[in-house]
């Protein structure tokens, strides 16, 4: 299946993109041409943290627990971008503002 | 008081087989022995029994930092040291960190642990210990890491954790990081004769920010990078740099529970009385150059996110 996702920060005007069940957001970002704030991107370091607003996420590997936890609350608000594949369409607020992607279009430099 | 040299980081992973996997295979470490929950390695140029413990866990970052200390009575030394500084310490039975005999669990200022001990059990160089072979396997799987070389710790209060290492355990402070108000931000530390076997920086209490793995030339760095990329090992954006720093050859990756590692060459050698060698000085606003030098800059993501 392909969900789509919405990614919201509140420094960021809302973008949105297509992303398999079987696929990390962390990727699916990427290959539309964001790119998330990420260190480890293995699901250790926090980096990547994001809310769920709406719908649901799976995790198919294990991630560090600590991170997870948000302080406000006492409870595991976090997910790991990194390591969550969508279960539904969803919508996430990211704790960091993401970057486009910085790949230069070399058609663009050729006049004809 | 005499601590002799970093030994071991026993750190804590998600997942036990792909972390071994890691630690073998892309780093190049030798494993010496495992169980379901924990896993023991050593590089190629050390005799002692593990530099790397692996604990299967549901949060990744350290447990415990391992450091040799040169005569038994050092223990109760070190005890006494730390009763004084009010900390927090536990006796360490023979065996309970396999390979090892009893120490002394010191709880840092920083909320770090600290096992000092006397006694390692000798597995040997990987070339033997008699008639040895005098090049190092060149078959073996990984990076051409000689040895486990620093770490770099976080906590709310470098200053202080310093200060008990330094005038406490006669570590000696190499280079520091200082904010214009002359506070310590940053601390690089050595009991062993390195540039640094112990660092201290900004962040959350408790942390692990990196640990560090020698190299003999910065050829071996780019092969490590290359390793890296085959095995697709995420790493730090800048790549392979060097740091102001110490001048060292450098390029930071994770482990698969999102650990950092640092592939590393080229640090000087700080001999010297403890306390009566002037550390190296960068003030806070020209922390970019003595970061990465190269680049100019820190990654926002460097000192950040840590495990």
């Amino acid at each position: 299946m392909e969900y789509t996702v919405r990614l919201t920060n509140p420094e960021m005007e809302p973008v949105e993109f297509l992303c398999r069940d079987d696929v990390f957001v962390f990727r699916a970002a990427t290959d539309a041409g964001y790119i998330l704030n990420t260190a480890c991107e293995r699901g250790g370091c926090g980096a990547c943290r994001a809310k769920v607003i709406t719908g649901k996420v799976h995790y198919p590997r294990k991630v560090s627990q600590k991170w997870r936890i948000n302080p406000e609350t006492g409870r595991k608000d976090f997910i790991h971008l990194c390591s969550v594949m969508p279960k539904s369409d969803v919508t996430l607020e990211t704790l960091r503002p993401w970057n486009p992607a910085g790949v230069p279009s070399l058609l663009a430099l050729v006049t004809d | 008081m005499s601590v002799s040299r970093f030994s071991y980081a026993s750190i804590n992973v998600l997942d036990l087989p792909a972390a071994m996997n890691h630690y073998t295979n892309v780093v190049g470490l030798r494993l010496v022995e495992k169980d379901r929950n924990q896993a023991y390695l050593q590089a190629v140029d050390n005799q002692d029994h593990h530099c790397v413990v692996l604990n299967r866990n549901t949060v990744a970052g350290l447990d415990h930092v391992g450091f040799k200390v040169s005569d038994k009575s050092d223990l109760a030394e070190a005890a006494q040291v730390a009763h004084d500084w009010k900390l927090k310490t536990r006796k360490v039975k023979k065996g309970e960190v396999r390979g090892q005999g009893e120490g002394l669990m010191i709880t840092l200022p920083s909320q770090h642990n600290m096992c000092l001990f006397y006694e390692a059990e000798k597995i040997g160089y990987d070339g033997g210990m008699e008639n040895p072979d005098p090049v190092p396997s060149q078959t073996r799987l990984g990076a051409k890491v000689t040895h486990l070389d620093h770490t770099l710790l976080s906590c709310q209060n470098p200053a202080e954790t310093a200060r008990f290492l330094e005038e406490a355990l006669d570590f000696s402070l190499t280079e520091k990081i200082v904010d214009p108000g002359g506070n310590t931000v940053a601390a690089f530390m050595t009991c062993g004769g390195t540039m640094h076997d112990l660092a201290i920086g900004p962040g959350p209490d408790g942390t692990f920010h990196h640990m560090a793995f020698g190299v003999e030339s910065r050829g071996e760095v780019i092969e490590g990078v290359d390793i890296l990329k085959e095995t697709s090992t995420p790493a730090l954006e800048y790549g392979i740099s060097r740091h102001g720093v110490a001048g060292v050859t450098t390029i930071y990756f994770h482990d698969p529970s999102g650990n950092r590692n640092e592939f590393y060459n080229g640090a000087y050698q700080s001999a010297g009385i403890p306390g009566q060698v002037p550390p190296v000085v960068w003030p806070l606003d020209q922390f970019p150059r003595g970061g990465f030098y190269y680049e100019q800059s820190v990654p926002a993501t460097f000192f950040d996110e840590v495990t």
